[in-house]
C-alpha cells in the first residue's frame, strides 16, 4: 500500500486526500462529503465508553435518566451497560429533529442499577454522525 | 447527581482495564475520530482500477501544474509505469520496465522531477519527469556525462607497426569529415578510446557503412592484459553511414593503463595520451573490404550514478534539503544541490550503527533521519564540507514503509509497537492498544495525523495528543478506521 496527496482523476473529491492502492486498485479512504462506499454501502460506526463508577466502584447506584446528545442522524442504536457489562437496556434511537443537536432521553428500568455503567451507540446509516456526549442522573444507594 | 460524559478526544484504550483508563478514552471505537465530537469518517472510494496486475507503487507530484498520478503495475515479472498526465492513465514508456517478482517502488520528488528505487533491490533507480510529455529513464540516463575533449584521446591501432597504437585525437574530436579512421582492409587493425575518466559510450558520428563482413572484437584493459570487453549495445558497422555508437558496462576490473603512450605521425610519444587513463580498443578482426572513417567522437559516461553507488542498488530515497538522498546497505548518496543529478563517487556519508541496512529515509526537521531496525541516525548539516552522521535514538524498525513524519513527530511500528520519536526521545504511545497493531503496516501523513494502513485496519493518530505516562512511556489518541473487506 502507497500513499499520495494530489490527483489529476478528474474527481475534485479526491484533491489532496488519502489514496492507497489495495491490489490493482486504487481507492480514496476518505472521500468527499460522502459516509459510505462507492456504492453506498454502509459503514457502520461505533463508539463505547469505559464503565464509569463516578468515583466510587462499589457504591451502588440507581439509575434514573440517561440521555445521548447526537446530531440528527437517525437510526441509533444505543446501549445503556450496568455492573461492567453485566446487564444491560437497548434502546433504539429511530430519528432526530431540529438543528446539529439532538438530544434523546431514555428511562431506565431498575434492573439496570448498578455500581457502575457504561455507554454504548451505533450508527449504521449513510448519514453524517456526531456524538457529543452522554449525560446520567444517578444516585447512590445504602453502601 | 448528574453526570455528564463530552469529551473523548483521547481515542480508544482496549488494552486498559477500565479503572485504569482515562475518563477521556473509550472502550472502543470504529470509524469515528474526535472535531469536537466523536465525528464519523468520511467514505472510501475506488478511483481507479488496472483491472490487472498488482499495483506496487503509486505516488503524487504537481508538474506543469497539474498534479499527477503516478503508478508501478507488476504483471508477473514485469513493471510497468503509468501516469495520468493525459487525463487517463497512460504507460509512460512501453519500452521502459523493470523485472522482479518482489518489486516494491520508493518515489520521492524533487520539483518536477521524481526519483524512483527499487525496495528489492533488484533495478537501478530511475527517474521520471516531462519534457513534451511524460518521460522515464534510468537515472544514469538521465545523468549522461559528456567527457570533455582535453580529457580524452583516440587514434588508431596498427596491428603491423612497430608502434601500434597511433594518436589520432585531433581528428577524433574536430568535426573535419571523415578524418578520423576506424579500420582499413587489414584484419585487426582498427581504434582505440582512452579517457583520464571512465567512460561508457563513444558516439561515431557520421561513420561509414561498412562493406563485407566485418567482425569487431572489443577489448579493455584489466592491469594486467587487454581482454574481453562485453559491449550490450556494439556499433552495427554495416548500417548505412549515419551516427552510430557502442555503449557497454563498465567493468569492476578496468584499470588504468600502464604501458605506452600512443605515438604520432612521426612515431614521437605523445604523453599521456593512452598512459595513465582508461582504454577500450575495437580490433577488427575481420577487416572490411576497405577503409572506414567516421567524422569525430563523443565520448561519455552514461552510468554515473552506478558508478557513485560503486553498483549498489539503492532501496532507499528521500528528497531532504532540496538535495535527493539514496541509500543503499550502510551508504548513503546524494545529488547536487537543487537537482536529481551530480552523483559522484565522493559525494556520501555512512552509518553502520544498527543493522546492516538503512531501512528508510525522512527528512526530520533540520537532519535526514536514517532508519535501520535497531537504530535512528541522523545527518546533519547542509554541505559535503559540513555533514555529520551521529545515532540519536537506539530502537528502530524493519518496516521502513511505516515511517512517517506528522508535525515535526517521526511515527513508526515495530514489533507490535507504535514508537514516536519527538524532541529526542522516543516513546512506545501503543502500550494501551497493542492488539489492534498489525505488521507490515504503511504509515503516512495525512491531514495533520498519522495514518497506519494494514490490511486489517487503519489506525489514526493525532501527534498533538501524545502525552508522558508516569513510567517514562507515551499515550497518545488512536482511532480505528476499518477498510474495505471487498477491496483489501
Amino acid at each position: 500500500m502507497v500513499y499520495g496527496s494530489s490527483t489529476k482523476f478528474g474527481d475534485t473529491k479526491i484533491q489532496n486526500k488519502l489514496v492507497v492502492s489495495q491490489g490493482f486498485k486504487l481507492h480514496c479512504l476518505d472521500y468527499g462529503t460522502q459516509y459510505f462506499d462507492g456504492t453506498t454501502t454502509v459503514i457502520t460506526c461505533t463508539v463505547e465508553t469505559k464503565s464509569y463508577d463516578a468515583g466510587k466502584s462499589t457504591q451502588g447506584k440507581i439509575i434514573r435518566r440517561v440521555k445521548a446528545l447526537i446530531n440528527a442522524a437517525g437510526s441509533w442504536a444505543f446501549i445503556l451497560y450496568g455492573k461492567w457489562k453485566a446487564t444491560d437496556m437497548p434502546v433504539t434511537i429511530t430519528s432526530g429533529s431540529g438543528g446539529a443537536h439532538y438530544e434523546e432521553d431514555m428511562s431506565v428500568p431498575y434492573k439496570i442499577d448498578q455500581s457502575s455503567y457504561s455507554f454504548k451507540i451505533t450508527n449504521a446509516t449513510v448519514n453524517e454522525c456526531v456524538v457529543y456526549g452522554f449525560g446520567i442522573e444517578l444516585f447512590n444507594r445504602r453502601f | 447527581m448528574i453526570k455528564e460524559y463530552r469529551d473523548f478526544s483521547m481515542g480508544k484504550g482496549t488494552n486498559l482495564p477500565d479503572e485504569n483508563m482515562p475518563d477521556k478514552m473509550l472502550k472502543d471505537a470504529l470509524n469515528v475520530y474526535w472535531d469536537a465530537g466523536l465525528k464519523k469518517r468520511h467514505g472510501y472510494k475506488e478511483v481507479y482500477d488496472q483491472e490487472s496486475g498488482a499495483i506496487v507503487g503509486h505516488h503524487f507530484v504537481e508538474m506543469e501544474g497539474y498534479g499527477v498520478a503516478i503508478i508501478a503495475v507488476l504483471v508477473t515479472t514485469t513493471v510497468k509505469f503509468y501516469s495520468n498526465y493525459s487525463g487517463t492513465m497512460t504507460e509512460i514508456d512501453a519500452s521502459f520496465t523493470w523485472t522482479g517478482a518482489s518489486v516494491e517502488i520508493g518515489f520521492a520528488s524533487l520539483g518536477e522531477k521524481t526519483v524512483l528505487v527499487d525496495k528489492s533491490a533488484g533495478n537501478i533507480p530511475a527517474v521520471i519527469y516531462y519534457d513534451g510529455g511524460m518521460k522515464i529513464c534510468t537515472l544514469d540516463s538521465y545523468d549522461v556525462r559528456t567527457i570533455d575533449t582535453p580529457f580524452w584521446f583516440a587514434g588508431q591501432y596498427d596491428y603491423g607497426a612497430t608502434n601500434e597504437y597511433i594518436d589520432d585525437t585531433t581528428d577524433a574530436q574536430d568535426a573535419g569529415t571523415d578524418d578520423y579512421s576506424l579500420a582499413t582492409t587489414i584484419a585487426k587493425d582498427g581504434f582505440w578510446v582512452a579517457s583520464a575518466s571512465k567512460f561508457s559510450k563513444v558516439l561515431l558520428t557520421e561513420c561509414d557503412k561498412f562493406d563485407g563482413s566485418p567482425d569487431a572484437a572489443y577489448t579493455y584493459y584489466n592491469g594486467t592484459e587487454l581482454t574481453t570487453l562485453t559491449v550490450a549495445t556494439p556499433a552495427v558497422w554495416t548500417d548505412d553511414k549515419g551516427d552510430k555508437y557502442m555503449e557497454f558496462a563498465i567493468p569492476s576490473d578496468w584499470a588504468v593503463w600502464d604501458g605506452d603512450d600512443a605515438v604520432d605521425s612521426n612515431a614521437s610519444t605523445v604523453t599521456g595520451s593512452m598512459k595513465g587513463n582508461y582504454v577500450i580498443r575495437v580490433s577488427f578482426t575481420t577487416a572490411p573490404d576497405s577503409a572506414m572513417d567516421c567524422d569525430k567522437l563523443t565520448v561519455s559516461l552514461t552510468e554515473a550514478v552506478t558508478q557513485a553507488l560503486s553498483g549498489e542498488k539503492p532501496t532507499a530515497v528521500c528528497v531532504h534539503n532540496s538535495k535527493v538522498w539514496l541509500a543503499s546497505g550502510n551508504s548513503i548518496n546524494y545529488s547536487d544541490y537543487g537537482k536529481v543529478t551530480g552523483w559522484q563517487p565522493y559525494l556520501f556519508e555512512y552509518f553502520s550503527d544498527g543493522g546492516a541496512q538503512i531501512n528508510a529515509m525522512v527528512s526530520l526537521g533540520d537532519y535526514l533521519c536514517l532508519v535501520k531496525d535497531n537504530a535512528l541516525g541522523g545527518i546533519y548539516g547542509t554541505t559535503q564540507e559540513n555533514f555529520t552522521v551521529k545515532t540519536v535514538a537506539t530502537k528502530g524498525t524493519g518496516n521502513g514503509n511505516s515511517c512517517a513524519v506528522v508535525k515535526g513527530v517521526l511515527f513508526y511500528q515495530s514489533a507490535g509497537i507504535i514508537w514516536v520519536f519527538i524532541n529526542g526521545y522516543l516513546l512506545n504511545i501503543s502500550k494501551h492498544i497493542s492488539d489492534r497493531i498489525q505488521d507490515s503496516g504503511y504509515g503516512i501523513e495525512y491531514n495533520g495525523y498519522w495514518y497506519y494502513v494494514t490490511a486489517g485496519r487503519i489506525l489514526l493518530v493525532d501527534p498533538d495528543t501524545i502525552i508522558r505516562d508516569d513510567l517514562g512511556d507515551g499515550m497518545a489518541a488512536f482511532w480505528e478506521w476499518s477498510i474495505n473487506a471487498a477491496t483489501s
